[in-house]
């Protein structure tokens, strides 16, 4: 095990700007999200949700029969 | 009669050490449980390329090269990051991220919880690994078995083996790691803080969007990330699309199992007596368990300074969660604060955290490839 100070130095920058870039990243997508759930609409989530899964489990069932074959 | 026990005159120590150790990986995957769809293919790989003259990896006969089946599946599907990336898929599909997306906040956790990368990136470089070797041994802090192979093959490290051994097994002693660290750096008092859930419901197009979104924002900035985080995110799109859900079962099911099966035995590979048994590799799980413990440390300790600036107070074991060992880090914290106060659930903040950190470690990775690749 030799000691290397001088590598530890040149790697500290590289450990100040990941963590940086990581959070910088984390907020964009963070930002993302809640621009997400805005727009899409929470309000009446039930209702959609409801009348799109009716509909996705028919589509579901041909897409995937079809697929398989 | 000589052909019956020539070759037992080639056994070697090292490799009956190995045979131990192959052993050892079996045990703990059996009695202990501790991950044994990986640990048991890897304990029995390394029993079988420890064998002298083993025909299960290449030898070299009268000057003639016999590729062996181990190598053969190492450079099919992990020389060329194939099976990481395959198994992204399946884990991508496993993944429900509602209750990160319900508290988006949640996700500085699983930043946070990166810490331990970049720190063991830094102590590696100081006992004298070369950089590229460092990386490779920091990414181990990622708590994810396809990153971590991943990002060791792009720099082709010489640690590969043991790396990898490193990472799964800690990821299966997560519930052995974190909880001390925890105690260790947090009071009674915070431990105690109650976290209710408020359940919000998430739209279908918010699903959706989610993984392309979070594809594009990550591929921008770390180009070599691509194929890690367009993978996990495929998967994810194809269990919330709604109108793949025999795919999303074969991806979750059978294609998670059948590369985890191969990834296992193949990464043995690697774990060959010349190149597994060095002091090396003790210093690599030292320095892999330092990774664990300082992400389990960043986060709490994250928490706990968002706590002095904000008034709805966070408990900071979730910040512990942020790590991307799913699901287990999250159970780990969700007992620890029932273990506390048996009417504080912390679950669904705790998978929360734990998944934002399965994507924080998609971007550690693919920051590490592009500040040193």
């Amino acid at each position: 095990m030799n000691i290397n100070v001088e590598m530890f130095l040149q790697t500290l920058p590289i450990m100040g700007k990941g963590m940086l870039y990581i959070f910088i990243v984390t907020l964009v997508i963070i930002l993302s999200i809640i621009v997400l759930n805005k727009v899409s609409g929470n309000k009446d989530n039930n209702k959609d949700n409801n009348k799109d899964n009716n509909k996705d489990n028919n589509k579901d069932n041909n897409t995937d029969t079809n697929t398989d074959n | 009669m000589e052909a019956l026990y020539a070759n037992l005159l080639n056994i070697q120590w090292q490799q009956i050490v190995m045979w131990i150790i192959g052993g050892l990986l079996i045990y703990l995957a059996i009695r202990k449980n501790m991950e044994p769809a990986l640990l048991l293919p890897m304990g029995f790989g390394a029993i079988l390329v420890n064998l002298p003259l083993s025909g299960a990896v290449t030898q070299i006969y009268d000057g003639v090269a016999e590729e062996g089946i181990i190598d053969l599946l190492f450079d099919a599907g992990i020389a060329n990051e194939l099976f990481p990336l395959l198994l992204f898929i399946g884990i991508g599909a496993m993944i429900d991220f509602g209750p990160l997306l319900s508290n988006p906040k949640l996700m500085l956790f699983g930043a946070a919880a990166q810490f331990g990368i970049f720190f063991t990136l830094s102590l590696a470089a100081l006992v004298g690994f070369e950089l590229k070797d460092a990386a490779s041994i920091a990414i181990i802090g990622a708590a994810d078995g396809p990153t971590s192979i991943f990002v060791a093959n792009f720099f082709k490290s010489n640690y590969i083996g043991p790396i990898i051994v490193a990472a799964y097994s800690y990821m299966a002693l997560v519930p052995i790691v974190q909880p001390p660290v925890i105690r260790l750096i947090t009071t009674k008092k915070e431990r105690l803080i109650r976290m209710p859930y408020e359940q919000k419901e998430i739209s279908k197009l918010t699903r959706i969007l989610f993984p392309i979104i979070v594809t594009i924002i990550v591929g921008l900035v770390a180009q070599r990330a691509v194929a890690l985080v367009g993978f996990l995110m495929f998967g994810n799109l194809i269990r919330e699309c709604g109108v793949l859900n025999s795919l999303s079962e074969t991806a979750q099911n059978v294609l998670a199992n059948l590369i985890t099966l191969l990834l296992g035995i193949t990464v043995a590979a690697k774990m060959q007596a010349s190149a597994f048994l060095n002091p090396q590799t003790l210093l690599i799980l030292a320095l892999g368990l330092v990774a664990f413990i300082f992400d389990t440390a960043g986060g709490v300790i994250f928490a706990k300074i968002m706590n002095l600036f904000v008034k709805k107070k966070v408990n900071p074991m979730i910040g512990a969660a942020g790590i991307s060992a799913f699901p287990m880090s999250a159970r780990v914290v969700h007992k620890m604060g029932l273990a506390e106060d048996d009417q504080n659930f912390l679950l669904m903040h705790a998978v929360g955290a734990n998944v934002s950190g399965q994507i924080a470690s998609v971007i550690a990775g693919g920051l590490i490839l592009s500040f040193l690749g």
